[in-house]
């Protein structure tokens, strides 16, 4: 018992003494070269191809902007402008980026478009990528027929039975997921 | 009953809010679009008293509370992932922080993490005032996030109130000492406790002792994994996803592990002279529980002793270095086992091997725990994001 005190004791003194060394060791530790970093290309928006309507009808001339963001760029991200032809039609292109990331990285982006119609801005599309795959953020292909329109009820859409809503959209396509229904908002 | 959340839902919502930015009011709707807040229907978030808002803010960690619909009526959900910035640098492992304080439960907890909660517990004050009594809470996080939703279930459970608490996280890493883990797994009870980790992430292995993780004496959901442990690929949420999809906790409570407790085999382990691999996870569960060992050959009251003394920013080195000291030399028994244990570690890292009780000094014993702790910090932080 007393072997227990003293040990106590003697350790409770040497307190202060431990301090000074500890940071010494933490500025040793955050010094060395853990990390290997690799300039990759990654994928931040699928390509997106299709009509914009309103009332039914082509929207020509129309500004659509789009919004993304991505690992390391989360904040302020980069908005792309683009316009649809006489015809209404539109084609987002692929978008990558060369990031420098640790191999190990978890990688996420999001994805924003906004039409402009009189002079009032309404989101006809919104979606995450969780890996760096391409068609990740578009339920894992090149969607076809695909028709948006302003006026159209935003539907959140789910893939595979995951509880998880993977896009938030006005469009419709082709072959869309039967399990999607009308965004709830808070 | 208070119902559970099955591991692809407290997964998926784990990963979900990663895609939350606080700037973006789109990203939060899509997550509240998940179905556990919004099963046709009268899902609603909760607002905080002060601020209005329903996302919780913090320096190292972020938050979203709401409550559920449908089966999960009423009940209220947390949901948390580290910052942006401490999810890259992931330096909330190897920082000055990395020592002990008390919790608001009043019991020994890592620094950074306590200092993390508290500063969002306000807030959770705020949210918890305006949920019915009775309702389920359910706290939710991976990595970092499950850490802090660790200790927001501690608190929630101590709370009163007569709600149900249940904890779900993915490649956590530990945040109290022993005695933080009994107090949890009491009144969080084992069976609301559902924790998974990959048996190669390297994450849920650090800090190292005497950290550990709840519950103590039930089983973990503990997932077989064969990626490298270095690689740190089994800490992605993604794999997590992929492992427990159409699986129940029950299901993948069931793995039993390796016998690291058995002293026989331990003391086997510390006189084998076998080479061992550094980037092997059983390696690391046999440091550990080689460590423990040695320790409670000193003095059981010294384990003890130490967890509550060790307030602050002091590195795990320094303290163990010490004790280890002192425990050589005041009890000869205990000599043997700090030499084994010193030499096997110097052998395994390539440091120069201490080869009898008479070389043992403080010096050689701190640096060889350094390297051990930067080793398994290097592990784990290769895991996390960097930039």
């Amino acid at each position: 018992m007393r072997c227990y005190f003293l040990l106590i004791c003697s350790f409770a003194l040497s307190i202060p003494a431990f301090s000074q060394s500890a940071q010494k060791d933490v500025q040793l530790a955050m010094s060395l070269p853990f990390f290997k970093k690799e300039t990759s290309e990654y994928v931040i928006a699928s390509p997106l191809k299709g009509v914009l309507l309103y009332q039914g009808k082509p929207l020509a001339d129309t500004l659509i902007t789009r919004h993304m963001r991505w690992t390391g760029n989360e904040d302020k991200g980069e908005l792309q402008e683009f316009y649809t032809d006489k015809n209404g039609s539109f084609d987002l292109p692929l978008y990558t980026k060369q990031l420098t990331l640790n191999v190990l990285t978890e990688f996420f982006s999001t994805q924003q478009i906004t039409v402009s119609v009189d002079n009032t801005p309404v989101d006809i599309w919104y979606s995450g990528k969780v890996s760096n795959d391409l068609w990740d953020d578009t339920g894992g292909e090149s969607l076809r027929a695909l028709v948006c329109d302003p006026l159209a009820v935003e539907v959140a859409v789910y893939y595979e039975g995951s509880g998880s809503a993977r896009m938030l959209t006005r469009c419709r396509w082709e072959g869309m997921p039967e399990d999607h229904q009308e965004v709830q908002n808070y | 009953m208070a119902k559970e959340l099955p591991p692809s839902d407290a997964s998926s919502l784990a990963r979900d809010v990663y895609l939350i930015n606080e700037t973006s009011e789109k990203s939060v709707s899509d997550f509240l679009q998940h179905r556990v807040f919004s099963q046709q229907s009268r899902a609603k978030v909760l607002k905080a008293r002060t601020g209005g808002r329903v996302l919780l803010r913090a320096r190292d960690a972020f938050g979203i509370c709401a409550v559920g619909g449908g089966a999960y009526q009423g009940d209220l959900f947390l949901v948390f992932r580290g910052s942006t910035f401490r999810n890259m640098g992931a330096d909330w492992l190897t920082n000055g922080r990395v020592g002990l304080s008390f919790s608001r439960t009043g019991l020994p907890i890592h620094l950074g993490f306590n200092q993390t909660f508290n500063s969002m517990l306000d807030q959770l004050r705020s949210f918890l005032s305006s949920a019915p009594p009775g309702t389920t809470v359910h706290c939710i996080g991976h990595s970092l996030g499950g850490a802090i939703a660790s200790l927001a279930a501690d608190w929630f459970s101590k709370q009163g109130g007569g709600r149900a608490v249940k904890l779900y996280s993915f490649g956590a890493p530990r945040v109290g000492t022993e005695s933080f883990a009994r107090s949890t797994e009491q009144s969080l009870r084992p069976e609301n406790i559902n924790r998974a980790y990959h048996h190669t992430d390297p994450v849920p292995m650090v800090p190292l002792f005497p950290y550990t993780h709840a519950p103590l004496n039930s089983f973990s959901a503990n997932i077989p994994s064969t990626e490298a442990l270095i690689s740190g690929q089994a800490h992605r949420i993604g794999l997590y996803i992929k492992r427990v999809q159409g699986k129940s906790w029950a299901d993948l409570k069931h793995n039993v592990e390796a016998p690291y407790q058995l002293e026989s085999a331990i003391e086997n382990w510390l006189r084998s002279r076998s080479p061992v691999d550094l980037n092997s996870h059983v390696f690391w569960r046999w440091c550990e529980a080689a460590l423990i060992f040695v320790v409670r050959k000193i003095s059981v009251a010294a384990l003890y002793s130490l967890q509550s003394l060790m307030i602050g920013a002091f590195t795990f080195a320094d303290k163990i270095a010490y004790l280890f000291l002192q425990g050589a030399n005041v009890l000869s028994r205990a000599a043997q086992w700090v030499l084994l244990f010193v030499a096997k570690l110097s052998r395994a890292l390539g440091m120069k091997e201490p080869k009898s009780e008479d070389e043992l000094d403080r010096s050689i014993i701190r640096s060889v725990l350094i390297s051990l702790d930067n080793r398994a910090n290097s592990n784990a932080r290769q895991a996390m994001r960097f930039v």
